[in-house]
């Protein structure tokens, strides 16, 4: 099985078979314009993730590498359910907010939609039916908005409400 | 903390983007509640991206405290796609609103995208909304006078490129691509249908609704036209009219059609429209045997009809095999009758999926 070299930001160094490594959209194209895909040699330095959050990141897409690809093109709209994640990454998903936030970045910056998906609709789900004081409290954030804002968002949010979807 | 340290990972820290991911996943009410928790979230949960979703309610209730409402309107940062004018008919409103209205269009119109307005309105002010929303994709409206345009001298030169400033609707809203329009007016439908012709060959939908006017639909270009929905009476659409229309319909892939047609009408289509998947017919004037047409339309797949009559299913020959959905108007009750069930089944074999409803399809 090819491998690819990955280092970490703190150094450390993890041999990757390629196709989990193919699941970084970031990668495969680092891969691609540096011509390096018959080349093992070559160690990848990825100087924003460091090591736990690497580990967890590949252990993530070896669960995941026959996951059938995600094709935004298809026309379908995007899928935005949050109650469709399946055990092994609810599982997978049960860490700190540091590490949430840590996959977070490191998913975006590796772009690895199916990761970004994860993680974001977890921290969706860790907002969904709280009041704003049960979500500051969550998430550690001071309100900053003045009691004129938080009036005009009030009202503002009163005629706001979704739109009509009408089929074809 | 609104700013945390930063060798500390906190939800505020994450790059640009994120956070309209997270919301994204959010259902509108958590998105109200998200926006009233910091600034940065109230930005984000109401972001241009997300706002696609979102329309601006205008009701009758805002119009009576207008000047609290523009006060609010012009201190927004939202920049709404979506705009929905719910308002009263009727005289003693439309001396208020028509400034409001504009007042409303002049703040976010050019982000504007959905236009929809459940009250009458003439076809001049309707222009002059246009007007202030040159990102229009979408526009549901009721023409209610379009006698108000009169003085103004209306030319569309023969070349079909509008260069003509009056009812020119298709230069201020050149991505208009959906329009619903509702025709109540009983005079003037020449300038309803001058309008129409000014939008009409750059949309992909139209939905047409004309009550007690009479309208040349067949002079109107609409090649580029994917789903047509017209409503009326058979006095509204003249037959031979609706025919010369369908049948330069090429790109048609779903036709809906609240009126009464007789067999013809299903032959001109499966002769015109090679694309269509979705027919939408009322089969209260088809002659028995209609339904063969059905299978010279290769890319049908829902078929929806307000009933079936047994006769229909009796005579079907050959069996219609490219339908996988069917559509009935009809109680729940009538499958319950097995002989008729089992009849259905036999003239669409391939149907995976029977929706029944009453009253009206929901399309």
């Amino acid at each position: 099985m090819p491998c690819i070299q990955l280092q970490s930001s703190d150094g450390e160094i993890f041999n990757v078979e390629f196709e989990i490594a193919m699941c970084s959209f970031t990668i495969k194209t680092m891969m691609v314009d540096l011509d390096l895909e018959d080349n093992c040699e070559e160690v990848v330095p990825l100087t924003n993730v460091d090591s736990n959050i690497l580990r967890k990141i590949l252990q993530w897409a070896n669960y995941h590498k026959d996951d059938p690809e995600a094709n935004p093109e298809d026309g379908k709209p995007v899928d935005r359910r949050t109650d469709n994640i399946c055990e092994w990454d609810q599982e997978f998903m049960k860490v700190d907010q540091q590490t949430l936030y840590g996959l977070i970045k490191a998913a975006n910056y590796l772009d690895i939609r199916g990761l970004m998906a994860l993680t974001c609709k977890t921290v969706a789900n860790m907002m969904k039916g709280k009041t704003e004081e049960q979500m500051r409290k969550m998430f550690n954030i001071q309100n900053d908005l003045t009691p004129e804002e938080e009036q005009q968002i009030r009202q503002e949010n009163e005629w706001c409400e979704e739109v009509e979807i009408v089929a074809d | 903390m609104a700013s945390p340290d930063f060798d500390q990972e906190h939800i505020n820290n994450l790059p640009n983007g994120i956070h309209q991911e997270i919301f994204s996943y959010l259902p509108l009410e958590d998105r109200k509640t998200a926006a009233l928790v910091c600034r940065l979230w109230e930005q984000e949960a109401f972001s241009v991206r997300l706002l696609t979703n979102v329309q601006l309610c205008v009701t009758c209730q805002l119009m009576k405290s207008w000047a609290t409402t523009i006060s609010v309107l012009r201190n927004s940062t939202r920049k709404y796609r979506n705009v929905i004018f719910r308002l009263c008919d009727g005289d003693i409103c439309s001396h208020v609103e028509y400034p409001l209205i504009v007042d409303v269009l002049n703040q976010f119109g050019s982000t504007i995208e959905g236009f929809v307005m459940k009250h009458g309105c003439s076809a001049n002010r309707l222009k002059r909304f246009a007007d202030r929303m040159p990102n229009l994709k979408s526009m549901t409206a009721y023409v209610t006078e379009l006698e108000n345009l009169r003085d103004e001298p209306i030319k569309f030169p023969e070349d079909n490129i509008l260069k003509n400033q009056q009812f020119d609707m298709l230069r201020v809203a050149p991505n208009l691509q959906q329009l619903r329009i509702f025709f109540i007016s009983s005079k003037e439908h020449v300038r309803a249908l001058e309008m129409l012709k000014a939008y009409a060959n750059q949309l992909k939908m139209l939905d047409l609704r004309v009550l007690y006017a009479w309208l040349p639909i067949d002079e109107l270009r609409l090649e580029k036209m994917e789903i047509l929905k017209l409503q009326g009476g058979s006095r509204e659409f003249e037959v031979h009219r609706l025919h010369r229309l369908l049948k330069r319909l090429r790109e048609l892939k779903a036709v809906h059609l609240g009126i009464n047609i007789y067999q013809s009408t299903l032959e001109v289509i499966s002769s015109s429209c090679p694309k269509l998947n979705t027919l939408d017919i009322r089969s209260d004037y088809l002659e028995v045997g209609a339904l063969k047409h059905l299978n010279n339309m290769p890319n049908l797949q829902t078929f929806m009809v307000n009933r079936l009559h047994e006769t229909f299913l009796e005579v079907s020959e050959p069996v219609i095999v490219g339908i996988k959905e069917l559509h009935l108007l009809v109680g729940s009750t009538a499958l319950s009758n097995h002989a008729y069930a089992n009849k259905l089944a036999k003239v669409f074999p391939h149907v995976s999926e029977i929706w029944l409803s009453r009253g009206r399809f929901r399309i």
